[in-house]
């Protein structure tokens, strides 16, 4: 059994905490996704557990047994990490997947075989003999994705294998993580944008918000992409037009936190830059929490107190306005 | 201009009947380079490769020192050189002075600076994550090493040629060193330099012509390996 522990880990960099960790474990053979926006920690806590770097408190343990960035090779071999943007050596895809098992040792023979397995499991056979600097971002990511298959590690770590990939590049890619799981024992972590793919391939997601773990899942996750309207930064899904409090072109998927969202039945004047008109579609009751679904163009789940829904006299197919700051949208 | 064609045409006989004395003269230049160019490059592109990934104190200042010894005068090399080796220097002893090895001491003082501070830029414009993915890949801290050193073939080759380059057709060094003696000492440049004055045209000639097809051989020669690592 082949256990990552990490043990109150926090990173520091120039006096800004960008990870902090109380404790988290991955166990062997089950796939983890990682989600959480940009700049949550997602890299730096893949460099730590890929003991490309050291945290600046904290523990990692591989089956008990503390481990560090400072620790031979022999450990880091067990774990494989590939880049969001992953780095071909200037030579064949044949010899790329050969390097890390040439690095090991692994005899000639055996070696063909596993390049031949492992391009095969990407669908890359054909590509054996181009160079690999001359493939598409997708085919790269591919061949980076088998040239850690190649080694079998007991762990891989996958940074964003499908950002700025076409569909059928990640349709391969996702069906390459399923049947990982199948064929052996390797634990993957691979992190993603898109929740729906986070929490359809994983056995457990963790989310990552400001460096720390969130226990709760993302919630009023919409994806789309930023542009300008009437001179305004939006965030289009297709359906509203969300504020922006700048604009960001490169951002493919929001999501806003319920308890950053008011409701009114009358539109309201407030900082709130985001107001929408809808109707409550749905009603789940928690306790002293009363969770509504309003569908204002797309479907946004709101928490209110078991109070303020008897007051405001809510209930199903009663329109509302939901607001919230452009300030609580969540960038991914 | 008649002058100029004879002399050619002399030169072209002496390369093409194996004159004893011209070739005797190329093989030691190319001797004599070849050592210095290959210890200037054993120790240069290690240096070149530690300079160029660490950050230390000074680091700046380091480079543009050996930025400036890559124009070091020749003559200077040679004259400091024999400061040393002369009978009355502090390393008269070994009696280096006017042979093959002192040439070559002062040959590896000329090319070192180059091939090192060639290697600095090179090694800087390798892309870190070369060294990053072959860690991730299980390499030892050697084979990462490695692994740059390969990301940056043709570049480093770059400035081993450019370290014999800078050997093969020097005189300041070889001439004070080697002090230009008849079947010891006596390099291509020294030879043209002494032949010419002597008013053997042609045998300066010939050997000019050497020394070109020599650096055009080499130049061709990282031309092809150019094109093999960017197949």
């Amino acid at each position: 059994m082949t256990t990552i522990e990490l043990k109150s880990i926090t990173k520091v960099y120039d006096g800004h905490t960008v990870l902090d960790i109380d404790h988290y474990k991955f166990d062997q053979g089950k796939i983890y996704a990682l989600v959480g926006p940009n700049g949550s920690g997602k890299t730096t806590l893949f460099r730590i557990l890929a003991l490309l770097e050291q945290p600046t408190t904290g523990i990692i343990t591989i089956d008990g047994n503390n481990v560090t960035a400072f620790d031979s090779h022999t450990t880091r071999k067990k774990i494989v990490l590939v880049h969001q943007e992953p780095l071909m050596f200037d030579t064949s895809v044949r010899k790329n997947v050969a390097m890390g098992l040439s690095y090991r040792g692994v005899t000639k023979k055996e070696a063909t075989e596993r390049i031949r397995k492992s391009l095969e499991l990407v669908g890359m056979s054909n590509f054996l003999k181009r160079h690999a600097r001359h493939l598409s971002g997708g085919e790269t990511k591919r061949v980076a994705i088998a040239r850690g298959l190649a080694l079998s590690p007991e762990i891989i770590l996958l940074d964003e294998p499908t950002a700025n990939v076409d569909e059928k590049n990640i349709a391969m890619i996702e069906d390459v993580i399923t049947s990982l799981k199948q064929s052996n024992n390797t634990t993957v972590i691979f992190s993603t944008h898109n929740i729906k793919q986070a929490y359809h391939l994983s056995d457990e997601v963790l989310t990552l918000m400001h460096g720390k773990p969130r226990t709760e899942p993302v919630r009023n996750f919409f994806s789309g992409r930023g542009e300008m309207a009437e001179n305004e930064p939006v965030f289009n899904t297709g359906g509203i037009k969300i504020k922006l409090p700048a604009f960001n072109d490169q951002v493919r998927y929001i999501s806003i936190d319920p308890r950053e969202i008011i409701i009114s039945k009358k539109r309201i004047t407030s900082s709130a830059r985001n107001q929408f008109l809808g109707k409550i579609v749905e009603l789940k009751m928690n306790g002293e929490i009363i969770g509504l679904s309003v569908d204002a163009g797309e479907v946004f789940h709101v928490d209110v107190t078991r109070r303020s829904f008897f007051e405001m006299k809510l209930n199903i197919g009663k329109q509302v306005f939901v607001a919230f700051k452009a300030s609580s949208v969540v960038l991914y | 201009m008649d002058y100029l064609v004879n002399g050619l045409k002399q030169a072209l006989i002496l390369i093409f009947s194996f004159d004893r004395e011209v070739y005797e003269i190329v093989g030691l230049s190319l001797f004599c380079s070849s050592i210095a160019t290959l210890i200037s490059s054993i120790a240069g592109i290690p240096s070149g490769y530690l300079i160029g990934t660490k950050s230390f104190r000074g680091k700046g200042l380091l480079v543009t020192l050996f930025n400036t010894l890559m124009s070091l005068p020749t003559v200077v090399v040679g004259l400091f050189c024999y400061s040393f080796l002369s009978h009355r220097g502090p390393l008269g002893f070994i009696h280096l002075l006017f042979t093959p090895w002192a040439i070559i001491i002062g040959e590896v003082i000329l090319a070192y600076p180059i091939v090192t501070s060639l290697s600095i830029s090179v090694t800087q414009g390798i892309d870190p994550k070369i060294k990053e993915t072959s860690l991730t890949l299980g390499a030892s801290p050697f084979q990462s090493i490695r692994s740059v050193l390969f990301e940056g073939r043709i570049g480093y080759l770059a400035t081993i040629v450019a370290g014999f380059g800078r050997v093969v057709a020097e005189v300041g060094a070889a001439m004070m060193l080697g002090g230009n003696i008849k079947g010891l000492t006596r390099t291509i440049p020294t030879a043209i330099a002494l032949e010419t004055s002597k008013g053997e045209f042609a045998f300066g000639l010939s050997l000019g012509i050497i020394l070109l097809s020599l650096s055009f051989a080499v130049n061709i020669f990282l031309y092809k390996l150019r094109g093999r690592g960017k197949k």
